[in-house]
């Protein structure tokens, strides 16, 4: 009875073959056709040394960034009181909770520029307070009386390097633009702290810090 | 001129370019898909969006089902369980008024029948919260998790115009805009309190002349900008610090014994509600102070009840204080004259959503799971009230197909629907009879 199955078995297995396949008992190997490869050279390709990327889309930092950004740079947090204002306001920035929002809203909306504006405000508002009364603080030169305007342009140079990461080239316009406005300041307030708070939150309110 | 000049000049509205306002708001009709074929009826009109977040039950009080013939006896056959029995509100805890039945949740709303349109048996594309919301917000389906369109709000408030300070408020939930003018762009916060801290100087903060200098600096960088992306953005700081000195603040903060009887009429701290109150309150305030046209806000959250405790003790109550914040404003807007005739409620058009349902059969947990069908409730906006359109099935709860002239259900004829149909129904009542949100899907006409 149990040959009858196996035979059986092996009926129904070689039945299904195609006709013009191999058998099942055929198990040498094939060779395939050759395939002909034309060796003959069809060009020069001069490869460039020149690979820098010209440009790619801006892209906002998140808040985290931001915030570690301007403590990195001005050793200010923004806060009140014991609140970090960052962390306060974080949903409405859209900072992801992992529970109904797993990315982070980057867009440069209204609200963030408020927001922005605020933290930046803050921001130098301390920072130059607490460094130009300091001999050796970062503004207490730039915040003395009777500062040439060398001096002062090339701290705005810093500044910009500082903040923005870019360094100011021979009569850069943006340093000049920067320039009028401290000037602007300086000529209605005649208080030189106002004209360098003024000056750095532009630098912290602009694209060029807040993007890359 | 400088910026202060320029804000006057302009009423306290935003203006971009140097163009009017009025031209600005031409030019976005001119410029939409389109154009030609627009006549928009009557401009005066306003537009609410609430969000019930999660995903309510409509047993509760949308659709609810009558516990005598869906017995627990008849399941298998119908697969649809009120789970009544569990709540501890009675055995048949349904409201019934003329017009229409309720489940026990859908709170003061229960007494305005006659205003409200229920839309029922809607067909959705996903029972995913994140997409599906997507799709409730844009009433088109996303791609994956990418919208495929803007915001219905955004939508309308580009074709209502600038002339409000903000023209399309969001508080709690997402907005997109795609394809609009940035002015129409969702103005988002998650909360009231957020919001307000928006519109108010902040803990720090500069002299007017300080400001006057810094907005001539960023005029320049502006006009120098050759990055577009920074275009948007110059834009937005420059809306902000205009949007600052409007002196709107005021009407949003929630601290100020001016907004006393307010609060108290919406019920904002009474131990009761959450932060729907607060944000029905900001609606009302928004509308009627000329400050939108379109708000969008978050009725309710957690609705998402896998969890029988969750189900029976806590979604209900959300829900009901959501409804509740909505019929607390829509009463309020009725009984507020509107300065071009009428009252505020028959020119603003109210639209409650979710982004799916829950499961007509309760879980292993005695919770309910997510389900691919939907409804929605409408008011105001002229809409004649007291109807229902469409209809779940009693086997499944499942969506059936609607003849969009009559609202009954025709599975011969008829249509299935969803916010597509609802959205566009909304394009037609401003008299906006082409398909300027791509929704592919013709209107309600028993609507109209």
């Amino acid at each position: 009875m149990k040959s009858v199955i196996v035979l059986m078995l092996s009926w129904g297995c070689t039945s299904s073959v195609p006709s013009d396949g191999p058998s099942s008992t055929d198990t040498s190997p094939v060779e395939n056709p050759s395939i002909d490869v034309n060796e003959e050279l069809l060009g020069d390709v001069e490869l460039s040394e020149d690979t820098t990327v010209v440009a790619r889309r801006r892209v906002r930092m998140n808040v985290d960034q931001l915030n570690q950004s301007m403590q990195q740079i001005t050793g200010v947090e923004w806060k009140s009181g014991n609140t970090v204002l960052w962390d306060r306001y974080s949903s409405t920035l859209g900072v992801p909770d992992f529970e109904e929002r797993t990315s982070e809203d980057l867009e440069g909306s209204v609200i963030f520029q408020k927001f922005l504006q605020d933290a930046a405000t803050y921001t130098c508002n301390s920072w130059i307070e607490n460094e130009s009364e300091d001999g050796d603080g970062y503004f207490y030169v730039v915040t003395q009386e009777g500062q040439t305007s060398s001096v002062l342009k090339a701290h705005i140079g810093h500044l910009r390097y500082l903040i923005h990461g870019i360094s100011s080239g021979e009569e850069d316009a943006f340093d000049e633009s920067v320039w009028d406005l401290y000037q602007l300041v300086y000529q209605r307030t005649e208080n030189s702290v106002s004209a360098w708070q003024t000056v750095c939150v532009a630098m912290f309110t602009h694209p060029n810090f807040y993007t890359y | 001129m400088n910026r202060r000049e320029l804000f006057q000049r302009f009423g306290g509205a935003v203006a971009l370019n140097g163009l009017s306002l009025s031209a600005m708001s031409r030019m976005a009709l001119a410029n939409s898909p389109s154009s030609g074929t627009l006549g928009i009826v009557d401009p005066e009109q306003y537009f609410v969006f609430v969000v019930f977040g999660g995903a309510w039950d409509p047993m509760l009080a949308l659709d609810p089902r009558d516990p005598a013939v869906f017995t627990d006896a008849v399941i298998p056959e119908t697969k649809i369980q009120t789970g009544y029995d569990l709540l501890g509100i009675g055995s048949d805890p349904r409201i019934q008024t003329p017009n229409m039945t309720f489940g026990p949740y859908i709170g003061n709303l229960s007494s305005m029948s006659e205003k409200l349109v229920l839309v029922r048996g809607m067909s959705m594309s996903s029972v995913g919260h994140s997409s599906a919301t997507k799709h409730a917000l844009t009433a088109r389906v996303p791609s994956g998790e990418s919208v495929r369109g803007s915001s219905v709000a955004t939508l309308l408030s580009s074709l209502l115009g600038e002339e409000n300070e903000i023209a399309n408020l969001v508080v709690g939930t997402d907005s997109y805009n795609v394809e609009h003018p940035v002015w129409s762009s969702g103005f988002q916060s998650s909360n009231v309190d957020d919001f307000h801290a928006a519109l108010s100087e902040g803990n720090v903060s500069l002299s007017d002349s300080q400001n006057d200098a810094l907005y001539q600096f960023f005029e320049r960088e502006r006009r120098n900008n050759t990055i577009s992306r920074f275009d948007t953005m110059y834009a937005n700081r420059e809306s902000a610090q205009l949007l600052l000195e409007s002196g709107t603040s005021a009407l949003f903060d929630l601290d100020s014994p001016d907004l006393g009887d307010l609060k108290q009429y919406f019920g904002v701290g009474n131990g009761i509600t959450g932060s729907e109150s607060e944000n029905a309150l900001m609606a009302y305030q928004a509308l009627t102070n000329g400050v939108s046209r379109c708000v969008t806000y978050k009725a309710a959250g957690g609705l998402d009840s896998h969890n029988g405790d969750d189900w029976q003790t806590q979604h209900g109550p959300r829900l009901q204080n959501g409804f509740n914040s909505v019929a607390a404003l829509a009463t309020l807007l009725e009984d507020t004259p509107h300065p071009s005739g009428g009252n505020w409620l028959s020119r603003t058009t109210i639209w409650c959503m979710s982004e799916f349902q829950r499961n007509p059969l309760l879980n292993n947990n005695f919770g309910r799971d997510h389900y691919i069908t939907n409804s929605a409730l409408l008011l105001g906006g002229g809409l004649v009230g007291g109807r229902v359109i469409g209809a779940t099935s009693d086997q499944k709860m499942s969506s059936q197909k609607v003849d969009l002239a009559t609202g009954t259900v025709d599975n011969d004829n008829g249509v299935y629907i969803s916010h597509e149909h609802i959205a566009r129904t909304l394009l037609y009542r401003l008299g906006v009879e082409d398909d300027l949100g791509d929704y592919r899907e013709p209107p309600i006409t028993a609507l109209l």
